[in-house]
């Protein structure tokens, strides 16, 4: 074995840790790749960063550790020493070691119900999945076990693996969904949204993957994602935050543009964002938003794109507001919105 | 909660952050006494000592680096007092980690686990030098940054990458020992 340096070793460490910069990354890639010294050693690394224990996390035990250390607290501040403003503090500090029981048989509650939880879970065997489904016009906000947020935007499917978080955390997803990962280095956290795989340690991105859409999109809010398509590694793509990656399903290319993560975040605040999209892709958003199914009469609306952010408002309103500045009538027939009109 | 609101919130005399910010270090710091070689009852009192010194000082308190490199640090430095160590940390002469002699042995019941990888490892980062071990497993197990690690020992962020490099040298060459074996 030979020796490597100081700097390659604490670069392979930090793309283990995901703290490296774009740059470091792609010339790691590079050198993985060219160097067989060099990816000897990355794997003698990631397999030694991937050995370290897990720091044990005995509840019990801080509980009581800390229920000792308010008591003292509590009896230093009642010491009778100061002025009445200081007695009315004391009351209050008195009140607090309920409190703190109180909370601690939450937690004891809370862990236990967790822990059942589980089992109950993996005896329904590991393949099993989880499904969350929004419907049209719904939002919901899913919390999973190991911390991670997920808000699923309207009419989405998020199914999370029997086995989530034994080695890795893997979910799919079919929609649009914004992720906000706890950070776990030790067990990656992965979005599969078709033939795009989207990996991270723990960050905050939006992934935007719907059936009839013709792109997959992973924005990158903060932190670092890895993306892969097809299984492809020399196709891997490792964003930055505030770049965007969009898969086209049609020719199976990607490329990777900046955002404002207004634009793609915004229907979290509840807010409808058009961002320069085509009256096709408008169309099969209001249908999401609203819930009913949208349809364009007129191919010459096909040319127009739409760029506006409407706060919460009723879809008669937003067409009302369109209308402004763009030559469009709607109508509906049954339950469908029907829009006619040309661009300006 | 990020750390900097907890702290904040603190100095401000919030109880349930105060709550919520031993609740968040106490697993790591009680891994942490033992490896610097405290027994449990040094060790609890050296976490309690801290924080509840942290609360009744709280309106001076002065963080450097982070919260988390405070902790370390302040829990650190209660241990080595108890031990009558110096609470400056004794740098090994650059040559000795390297020059560390590997036995080529394996006790019969490694050879029995020898496919637990995994435990090997962390028995190879338990033969490391005493100082090397600390600064590795400060950075391995309880992802500290170098310059946090820095802080907490009162040595130079050089000095604490060396430590990890020749620990992680150290472990790859037992690695190869072990392919070899194999």
């Amino acid at each position: 074995m030979a020796y490597m340096d100081e700097h390659h070793y604490l670069l392979i460490i930090g793309y283990l840790e995901g703290k490296i910069t774009e740059e470091e990354t792609q010339y790691l890639l590079q050198k993985v790749q060219t160097d067989k010294e060099f990816s000897d050693a990355f794997e003698d690394i990631a397999e030694i960063w991937s050995a370290r224990k897990a720091i044990p996390n005995n509840n019990l035990r801080a509980n009581d550790a800390l229920n000792r250390i308010n008591k003292k607290i509590d009896e230093l501040g009642a010491i009778p020493d100061q002025s009445a403003k200081r007695h009315s503090n004391t009351i209050i500090l008195k009140l607090r070691p309920l409190l703190a029981i109180a909370a601690s048989v939450l937690l004891l509650v809370c862990s236990f119900w967790f822990y059942n939880n589980r089992l109950n879970n993996n005896s329904a065997g590991s393949l099993a999945f989880t499904e969350n489904r929004t419907t049209p016009g719904q939002k919901k906000k899913i919390s999973l076990p190991d911390g991670t947020v997920v808000t699923l935007n309207a009419s989405s499917n998020l199914r999370v693996t029997g086995n989530f978080g034994d080695e890795k955390r893997e979910v799919y997803l079919e929609g649009e969904a914004f992720f906000d990962v706890k950070r776990n280095p030790e067990k990656p956290f992965i979005v599969h949204t078709g033939k795009v795989a989207t990996q991270v340690l723990g960050t905050h991105f939006n992934v935007s993957a719907y059936a009839n859409d013709a792109n997959i999109t992973v924005s990158l809010v903060q932190g670092k994602v890895q993306v892969d398509m097809n299984n492809d590694l020399s196709k891997r793509i490792i964003l930055d935050p505030g770049k965007q990656m969009t898969y086209s399903k049609t020719d199976g290319q990607a490329r990777v543009t900046d955002f404002t993560t207004e634009d793609i975040t915004g229907w979290k605040e509840n807010k409808l964002v058009f961002n320069y999209d085509s009256w096709t892709d408008a169309a099969k958003k209001l249908s999401r938003w609203y819930g009913i199914p949208v349809q364009l009469q007129d191919s010459t609306l096909l040319r127009c794109k739409l760029k506006g952010t409407f706060e919460n408002i009723p879809l008669t309103k937003v067409l009302g507001q369109i209308k402004m500045v763009s030559d469009i009538s709607w109508k509906m027939q049954g339950n469908t919105m029907i829009i006619s009109g040309k661009c300006n | 909660m990020e750390d900097i609101e907890l702290l904040s919130k603190v100095k401000a005399g919030d109880r349930d952050a105060f709550n919520s910010l031993f609740l968040k270090y106490y697993p790591l710091l009680a891994d942490f006494y033992r490896f610097l070689g405290a027994g449990t009852d040094d060790g609890e009192d050296a976490i309690a000592d801290v924080f509840l010194d942290l609360w009744l000082k709280r309106d001076r308190l002065q963080v450097h680096t982070s919260i988390k490199s405070y902790v370390y640090g302040a829990v650190k430095n209660r241990i080595y007092t108890l031990n009558g160590k110096n609470q400056k940390m004794q740098v090994l002469p650059e040559e000795y980690a390297s020059e560390q002699p590997i036995s080529n042995q394996l006790h019969p019941d490694e050879i029995l686990f020898r496919k637990e990888r995994r435990v090997m490892i962390q028995r190879f980062v338990d033969e490391l030098p005493e100082q090397g071990k600390l600064i590795f497993m400060m950075h391995w197990q309880h992802q500290l940054e170098h310059q946090e690690i820095a802080e907490i020992l009162n040595i130079s962020p050089n000095t604490v990458k060396t430590h990890i490099y020749r620990a992680i040298n150290y472990c790859r060459k037992r690695l190869l020992l072990l392919n070899n074996q194999q």
